[in-house]
């Protein structure tokens, strides 16, 4: 058992860090103890640190189970910003022989980001098996919960996975969890005895704010002049990535900002340097899509505006989450015109075939290429033993279930009371004290009332020509 | 806005899939031959990143304004509208400088070596071992990995800035863009680089252009490292080809071109015949000018077919009475070669 002094010690050492902050080092005791647990932490509270820390006190290799590539990316990222150097993604994109050769020298990592599916690969899991496994860590927790919005049916393999491994300490990780989909987390793994530590949900620094308007014209200015006055670094959520790269562009030449679009159309090394910029505070504003991840490690977002609404109250939370980790005012402004939850909608509509076309393709005398889209989804259930008349069922309660959360969410914008409140009774709390700054409901002047720290904004890059450009790149000193 | 005009003709009809084929060098004997008749092979893998879904969307757009008109073979014209448009972008196009080099290497693995190298690099200069690299296929990243460790003993920051710097020169001679851009979008110490949204705004280019403008740039690198060894020849030499034709293309043409027949060829390397075919067509088509015509259509051939078609090769209809397709095909790329000379 480790002391309280060597936790900080290495908190300070590998981290930087003076203290931990809430609900970090219980569970991380609790990990050392040999304890698996289930942590439900706001965005932005320091999550990985949950992982990271143990993993510098383990022997052997953390696992991170993560639902999206971008996800993964993040986490690599910042760790390399640490100075860790042996980390790896082995996903979709590591194919032939460097997959190969990952996977034979998988114990010279200390922490190996990978997804569900990769993990039910019977190569993958076999090379697992001459790993000494540290931890497992499951990252976004309730995409296993068929409750929850971002249920995703390979998380249902975890369970196995964990099994073959030898039953590693796991830890379970997500940002929003009510308690209904907190115990379906636990049985879902498996893990019945597991320890919950669970946070406040509630960000106190973040003003909530709705803007409804008439009509699309309207809400352009609206976003225009709330990005004039509150300039940056801010992020607006779009429902498209060709609106976010419109408004983006829009919105660069109405302010003279530095505006950049943010979503999974662009490629790797614009993402990179986009990045890059925004932590520099060389561009101020993100146009961002809701369906890409985004871990950006930015301590002093400002403003998190959705231009449309998300389609649940949980990725809402997460993408307001992304404001104000120094602590400091920062706001989010949902704005919405009457109709908007018609695009999600559309957007999250799922074409649920019949029982018979599920028959055929189950019994391959149909191709599941007739299926669209959503085939591979509807494979994965038909590879893992559902039958057509269950899938079926599946999907129309999950569209009923969509449906529900579409209506919470506009349940909160068309709320007339205290929106900190409706936020918190969704997940299961209470709202403890009034602050000063909650929400639009008690300060209806916000725009005027609300200040904003001021971050320190480079809308100029200072233009030099190439020649200098090189010599600050490589770090000549020559006249 | 990317709307690919110079890419269509007002007097000729052009197939809209041999020009996103050629954008995203997906080579095949039609497509190459395409490419030269309308002139754009040099265009090859210009623009790797586009997608069919982007390229669809595009053309639907062009003919909903009325930009294009498209017939029911897939093929393409510009609208007098169009034609306008395209003349009064010209004057403020990009016109690439290195393009002959087309085919010379992939520019999408050059550009990922080259940024993480330099990246890697500015770093070193600036003793930052703490830093997130560029991601980048994770072979490609274990390369430059190996060159960093060859070169950081023997002062690789200085020869990297003379590599470098002899680069930018000859860039900045040719189009100052084409070095204002490159060591801007480069990645580094404390430096993101400009993403092409902002290299559009800085050099009032179009998107478009930006994308044929760092297609160019790395060009110009690729053919600097060809030349000049150092630091950047060792990183990318073994990106670079040595010929325009495809490795086996290459092989079957060296055989072919020390006396052996299409048979000998076929039955010593295993291929069909049709496959040898087909190499020698892309002899033809990449390299006319090295090509021995007498030894691929001989006169006698070429007198009879030369009474059979006549005219623009490209609007002649294969007559199966008088050659095989082949020696058509052959025909056609002869004509095309002499018409143009």
């Amino acid at each position: 058992m480790k002391s309280r002094q060597e936790l900080l010690r290495i908190l300070k050492k590998q981290f930087g860090f003076n203290s931990f902050r809430p609900g970090q080092e219980e569970t991380i005791i609790k990990l050392l103890a040999g304890e698996d647990v289930l942590t439900v932490l706001p965005t932005g509270a320091g999550k990985s640190l949950l992982y990271q820390l143990p993993a510098y006190l383990l022997t052997g290799t953390v696992i991170i189970v993560s639902p999206l590539i971008s996800l993964m990316q993040d986490q690599v990222d910042r760790l390399h910003r640490q100075g860790e150097k042996r980390v790896v993604m082995l996903n979709s994109q590591l194919v032939g022989a460097e997959r190969t050769a990952v996977l034979k020298r998988l114990q010279s990592f200390k922490f190996v980001f990978t997804s569900p599916e990769m993990l039910d690969n019977d190569n993958v899991l076999t090379a697992f098996n001459n790993v000494d496994v540290a931890m497992l860590v499951i990252d976004e927790a309730h995409c296993i919960s068929q409750w929850g919005p971002d249920f995703r049916p390979e998380y249902l393999l975890l369970k196995d996975v964990r099994q073959q491994l030898g039953k590693p300490t796991t830890l379970m990780l997500t940002a929003t969890a009510t308690p209904r989909i907190r115990q379906d987390i636990q049985a879902k793994m498996g893990i019945n005895d597991a320890q919950q530590i669970v946070e406040s949900v509630d960000r106190p620094n973040i003003f909530l704010a709705v803007q409804k308007v008439y009509r699309q014209q309207e809400k352009d200015e609206e976003l225009l002049r709330l990005v004039q006055k509150f300039k940056g670094p801010g992020i607006i959520y779009f429902a498209s990535r060709k609106m976010a790269s419109q408004m983006a562009e829009w919105l660069a030449e109405r302010t003279g900002l530095n505006i950049a679009a943010y979503h999974a159309g662009i490629t790797a090394i614009d993402r990179f340097q986009i990045q890059r910029q925004f932590m520099a505070n060389e561009l101020q504003v993100i146009c961002a899509t809701s369906a890409f991840g985004m871990g950006i490690d930015k301590n002093d977002v400002r403003f998190v505006i959705h231009y449309h609404l998300p389609n649940n109250l949980e990725n809402y939370l997460q993408e307001i989450g992304r404001a104000g980790r120094d602590g400091k005012q920062s706001l989010a402004v949902l704005l919405y015109a009457d109709g908007d939850e018609m695009i999600q909608r559309q957007l999250t509509s799922i074409d649920i075939p019949p029982v018979e076309l599920l028959q055929q393709i189950k019994e391959h005398r149909l191709s599941s290429v007739v299926l669209g889209e959503q085939a591979e989804l509807f494979n994965f259930y038909l590879a893992h033993h559902s039958s057509p008349e269950q899938i079926v069922s599946i999907f129309k309660h999950r569209k009923y279930q969509m449906e529900q959360e579409l209506q919470e969410m506009l349940g909160y914008i068309n709320n007339r009371g205290c929106r900190r409140k409706y936020l918190l009774t969704y997940f299961g709390e209470q709202l403890s004290t009034n602050k000063e700054n909650c929400c639009d409901f008690d300060k209806e002047e916000w725009q005027t009332e609300i200040d904003l720290p001021a971050s320190k904004l480079v809308t100029k890059p200072k233009k030099l020509d190439w020649q200098e450009q090189l010599k600050l790149l490589l770090n000549i000193d020559e006249n | 806005m990317t709307n690919l005009l110079r890419f269509f003709s007002y007097h000729q009809p052009r197939r809209i899939r041999v020009i996103e084929n050629t954008l995203c060098s997906r080579r095949t004997v039609a497509t190459l031959f395409w490419a030269r008749q309308y002139d754009i092979l040099k265009w090859l893998g210009a623009y790797r990143s586009l997608t069919r879904h982007e390229f669809n969307d595009l053309i639907d757009e062009l003919v909903h304004t009325k930009i294009l008109t498209l017939n029911d073979k897939s093929e393409a014209k510009l609208t007098e509208k169009g034609a306008a448009i395209l003349k009064k972008e010209e004057a403020d196009r990009y016109e690439p400088a290195f393009f002959d080099w087309y085919w010379l290497a992939n520019t999408h693995r050059v550009v990922q070596r080259l940024l993480l190298a330099v990246q890697v690099a500015s770093e070193y200069s600036y003793h930052q071992n703490k830093y997130a690299p560029l991601t980048i296929p994770l072979g490609e990243m274990q390369v430059v990995k190996q060159w960093f460790r060859n070169n950081y003993q023997y002062d690789l920051t200085n020869r990297l800035y003379l590599d470098l710097q002899r680069l930018g020169k000859a860039l900045d001679s040719e189009d100052p863009r084409l070095a204002t851009d490159l060591f801007n979008s480069l990645i580094g110490y404390k430096k993101a680089g400009w993403t092409p949204n902002q290299a559009a705004a800085n050099l009032k280019l179009s998107l478009e252009d930006i994308q044929f403008l760092r297609h160019d740039e790395m060009l110009a690198v690729s053919a600097y490292a060809r030349n000049f060894p150092g630091p950047l020849q060792q990183l990318l030499g073994p990106l670079l080809r040595t010929s325009p034709l495809n490795r086996s293309a290459e092989i079957t043409y060296n055989l072919y071109a020390q006396g052996q027949e299409i048979e000998q060829i076929s039955q010593r390397r295993r291929l069909k015949q049709n496959t040898i075919q087909e190499h020698l067509l892309e002899a033809a088509i990449l390299i006319p000018e090295k090509v021995n015509w007498n030894r691929f259509l001989p006169e006698d051939k070429r007198i009879i077919l030369g009474k059979a078609y006549e005219g623009v090769p490209t609007t002649w209809k294969f007559n199966e009475n008088v050659s095989s397709f082949y020696e058509f095909r052959l025909y056609q790329i002869y004509q095309g070669v002499v018409n143009e000379e």
